[in-house]
């Protein structure tokens, strides 16, 4: 599902993010990306989403050369892509509903196919009956689930998740990571980058650690 | 056309939210392309004018004293075969002082001393419409001296100079003055449009990250630019026929104290519609200057 071979990734001249990644994710699994603040998860999971490309190395996803593709073919491979981030990136100015529904716009879907699903969705993250609320009138907790309903709610095969539970207290960290457990019951890849020891413990799942932009531990 | 109807909504979602930057730049729009629409209506009238007078264009030849009737009739026949010559009217020297007495009646003095009918006999020439340059009757003119029995040949060529050079001045002037202030209307959209963007990077962003294409992305500013022109050029139309309503009442004042004719015409429905679609252009053309820097 998710291959990298030898990749590496510097900004600047000297600074280096990541050095001689291989790594191998298998269709289905939940991996946690862990390691200190540096350790490379985040700029690990923008070559992933291709929000950057690598110095040198090769990604395959699905089969597909991330490396290789084409700046205007991007958009199609993210929307096979979920992707939740620490600072939820919603439309401020449009309600959940419509922030949800805008990846199946994207995507082409019909209005009724987008009603049906972004109902369907909110429902399973909790929060059909805020569908008209606007982002800033939501709790922290609320609006990241808002992100993961919009990030899964194109059916994606894979999600990632830069520090989901970044700016969550302790419940509703577990609250998120129950989601991303049955989403990923349902068959989508899940992986996750994040600091936090508590939540690897917790979470009881397969975890590659970085440290200084090398894989510690769990790879290929 | 699912995705029209989100680029229409955004669109003027976008409007709605930047409302005043709009005002501001609908009314800069409509009275740039008013002041453009004034010299094309300007420009229409004074082709329409220039038309009809270049239907009174006439050329007159006249003849030697003494021709005698074969060699009118003759000259006659060959006028009517030459090519440019739609109608060719003969005018005997008695007709010739007949005309002069009507026209100078009341005024006698005029007429002592004349003595002998001292005007010539002549054929007076209508041209063919193609034929109604300077230089075409300049050519005619050259060719009809060399007839036999023709004397003098006499025609208004500064006068069709004139108001050739006038309708051609007019035309590059009207060209460029569009050319320069539809370059100004692409500027004010631009400007506006990238107000908009500059609002609306973070939630451009966001739509990247969801899958967006650049057209996707693009297409609500293009639309936002295009409707700014056309609100912008629909106004100075109303404008326009404001300004025309008046000059048609003072005409008609005019033409009451004159005891003229004239009348003034306004854009014919097909140059509207050319006239709102390249407001609509201007903007698209104004917008793709911004988002194509920006986005």
């Amino acid at each position: 599902m998710i291959q990298l071979f030898h990749v590496y990734k510097t900004y600047g001249r000297h600074r280096v993010a990541l050095e001689d990644i291989t790594l191998r994710i298998e269709k289905g699994e939940f991996v946690l990306f862990t390691g200190p603040s540096g350790a490379g998860k985040t700029t690990l999971l923008k070559l992933l989403f291709a929000l950057e490309r690598p110095d040198s190395g090769q990604i395959l996803i699905q089969n597909r050369n991330v490396g290789r593709l084409k700046e205007s073919e991007l958009p199609y491979l993210r929307r096979t892509i979920g992707f939740i981030f620490q600072d939820f990136k919603l439309l401020q100015k449009k309600t959940v509903f419509d922030n949800v529904a805008a990846a199946m716009q994207i995507a082409g879907a019909s209005p009724a196919e987008i009603r049906r699903r972004v109902s369907e969705v909110l429902g399973s993250v909790g929060l059909e009956h805020k569908k008209e609320t606007l982002p800033s009138m939501l709790s922290a907790g609320e609006q990241q689930r808002v992100c993961v309903a919009r990030s899964i709610v194109n059916h994606p095969t894979i999600l990632l998740a830069d520090e989901p539970t970044g700016n969550l207290d302790a419940d509703l960290t577990a609250d998120i990571f129950d989601l991303l457990k049955n989403i990923n019951a349902k068959g989508t890849t899940v992986v996750v980058a994040t600091h936090d020891r508590e939540v690897v413990s917790r979470v009881q799942r397969r975890v590659v650690a970085l440290k200084h932009g090398k894989v510690m531990d769990g790879g290929a | 056309m699912r995705q029209f109807r989100y680029f229409f909504k955004e669109a003027f979602l976008n409007l709605r939210t930047n409302q005043s930057i709009a005002v501001v730049s609908t009314v800069t729009i409509a009275f740039t392309m008013m002041l453009f629409g004034l010299f094309l209506v300007m420009y229409l009238n004074l082709n329409t004018l220039v038309g009809s007078l270049r239907q009174e264009i006439k050329v007159i030849l006249y003849l030697r004293d003494g021709i005698s009737e074969k060699d009118v009739a003759a000259l006659d026949e060959k006028l009517r075969s030459q090519s440019g010559i739609s109608d060719a009217t003969y005018i005997s020297k008695e007709q010739a002082l007949e005309d002069f007495q009507r026209a100078v009646e009341g005024r006698d003095i005029l007429l002592r001393g004349l003595g002998d009918n001292p005007l010539p006999a002549s054929f007076e020439l209508t041209l063919e419409k193609t034929f109604q340059t300077s230089e075409a009757i300049r050519r005619m003119a050259e060719q009809l001296k060399g007839l036999k029995g023709v004397e003098d040949i006499q025609y208004g060529r500064e006068w069709v100079d004139n108001v050739n050079t006038v309708l051609e001045t007019m035309k590059v002037g009207s060209t460029l003055i569009g050319l320069i202030l539809g370059l100004a209307a692409a500027v004010i959209i631009s400007g506006t449009i990238r107000l908009t963007v500059w609002s609306r990077l973070e939630d451009i962003e966001v739509l990247r990250l969801i899958g967006a294409t650049r057209a996707y992305i693009q297409m609500p500013f293009l639309l936002e630019g295009s409707l700014l022109g056309l609100f912008g050029g629909a106004i100075s139309v109303l404008l326009l026929r404001g300004i025309y309503e008046l000059a048609r009442i003072r005409l008609a004042e005019m033409n009451g104290f004159l005891g003229s004719s004239l009348t003034l015409m306004f854009l014919p429905t097909p140059w509207l519609i050319l006239f709102l679609a390249a407001g609509a252009g201007l903007g698209c053309a104004g917008s793709l200057l911004s988002i194509r820097r920006l986005l």
